[in-house]
Order: C-alpha cells, then structure tokens, then sequence
C-alpha cells in the first residue's frame, strides 16, 4: 500500500497537457463561433438592403429617376452601376446564408 | 527521504510551449474580442431597424386608401427632427375574427423608433444610440426617407400614392 503523504501533490504532465488540449478546443470553438456570427449578421444585413434597394428601384425605375437612388443608404451593397448592383442582389440571393465561409 | 513534489523542469518546458503556442493561435481572437462585441451590437441594432423598415413598407402597401384613390397616410416632419407618418390598414381582429380598420402611428424621434397599432400600451419600440432623419420628396408622393445614426445610414422610398 502506497503510503499517502509520500505521493506528490502536483499535476502530472498529462494532467496538464489534456486540460491545456481543452482550453486550446474551447478557444478555438469561440473563435469560429464569434466569426460565424459576424458572417451570418453581415450576411442578413446583405440581404435586407438588397430587398430594400429592389423596392426602392422599382418606384424609381417607374418614374424613370434612376439617378436619384442614394447607394450609401444600401450599405453594405457597394455604390455601381445599377447592372452591377442586380449582379451582386443575384449573388446575394443565390448564397446560402452560413454555408459558404471562405 | 521525502521526494519533493511539483513539476519537473521538462513538464514546466511543454507547459510553457504549448501555452505560448494556444496564445499565439489565438492572440487574433483576443485583441479582436472587443471590436467583435460592438460590431456584434451594431449589426444586431441595425437589423432591428431593417426589420422596422421591413414593417413600415408592408404598413405603406396595405394603407388604405381615400375615396380620390390616394393612400390615406399622413407624413410630418416635426422641428425637432421627429418624423410621424399616420395611416390606417386594415388588420384581423384576434377578438371577433372579422377585419377591421386600424391606425398605425409611426414614430421617429432621435432616440427611438416606435410604431403603434391601434393605440395599443406597449407599441413596438427601437432604442437607438443617435437617430436623425431627412425626409425628401423626389415626386408627387413619393418621399426618400433617409435615417442616419452613429453607424450607419438607411434610407427608404415611402411611396404614398
């Protein structure tokens, strides 16, 4: 029998290595759990404004006002030409919200 | 003769290897942390008035209108930078089941946006950090209402024809 005040009191190096390999685990799932909220909010955030700009160049395009669309109200969408803007909605659009991190 | 107890120097060595080595993979993660909370604040904010925005044009499109064939919605556009936009849609009454005619007031003050149906005591409420708006009337009837805060900007075509 192993007396017990001669045991050490102390980790041993395994001891040490799994709970540092779980903090180093737990890190790691928050990291990409914190980018892919960021990803998925300015993912949303996409699409809003994409909805947003298609409402408001319908009523435009009816009266033939084009000109007076004001791109930083649609932001994040970027300030083009209207065709580009219909290319980025069309990429929007077809892109599945939290599957296509890069 | 006692041993004494602790780590050897070799198990202080991995340690200290594999701690610098999780700091160094994860040193982006720390000094990002905070910018990663406001920015999380902000995306959430402004998808709450996304969602208000959202609402404001389904009330538009569902306003009634008046016997001229105009929607009955009212726009003002107060001296302190307030803007109001009253009107009427029709809504299903939870009670009877039948539909009825309700008022919407729209309220869009520099610290919150609220939105009342039917005089109800606990209106839709978005606080904002800074709000100011800018209302433009681009044609008969149509109105670019723009709402500008801290960080960001979003405007809106109010189409009241």
């Amino acid at each position: 029998m192993i007396d017990s005040k001669l045991r050490p009191k102390a980790f041993i190096l395994l001891e040490v290595l799994i709970s540092l390999s779980i903090l180093g685990i737990a890190i790691g799932l928050f990291w990409q759990s914190r980018a892919a909220e960021n990803h998925f909010h300015s993912n949303i955030l996409e699409r809003y404004a994409a909805e947003r700009f298609e409402h408001d160049l319908k009523i435009l395009a009816e009266l033939n006002l084009y000109d007076q669309i004001y791109m930083p109200g649609y932001s994040p969408l970027k300030d083009a030409s209207v065709k580009q803007i219909e290319l980025q909605i069309k990429r929007i659009k077809t892109n599945r919200i939290g599957l296509d991190f890069e | 003769m006692n041993k004494l107890s602790g780590f050897s120097l070799l198990e202080i060595l991995v340690a200290l290897l594999i701690i610098s080595l999780i700091t160094l993979l994860s040193s982006d993660m720390l000094s990002n942390l905070s910018q990663w909370k406001s920015l999380s604040h902000a995306a959430q904010d402004r998808l709450k008035v996304e969602l208000l925005f959202k609402t404001l044009r389904a009330d538009i499109s569902a306003a009634t209108k008046k016997p001229t064939g105009q929607k009955r919605i009212y726009l003002t556009e107060n001296k302190n930078g307030s803007v109001e936009i009253l009107l009427s849609k029709p809504v299903i009454s939870p009670s009877s089941g039948g539909i009825k005619v309700v008022d919407v007031v729209w309220k869009f003050t520099d610290k919150a946006v609220l939105r009342n149906l039917d005089n109800s005591k606990a209106p839709l409420k978005v606080d904002l950090l800074s709000g100011a708006y800018d209302v433009k009337k681009i044609d008969n009837n149509i109105f670019y209402f723009t709402l500008q805060t801290r960080n960001y900007g979003l405007s809106q075509i109010l189409d009241v024809r």
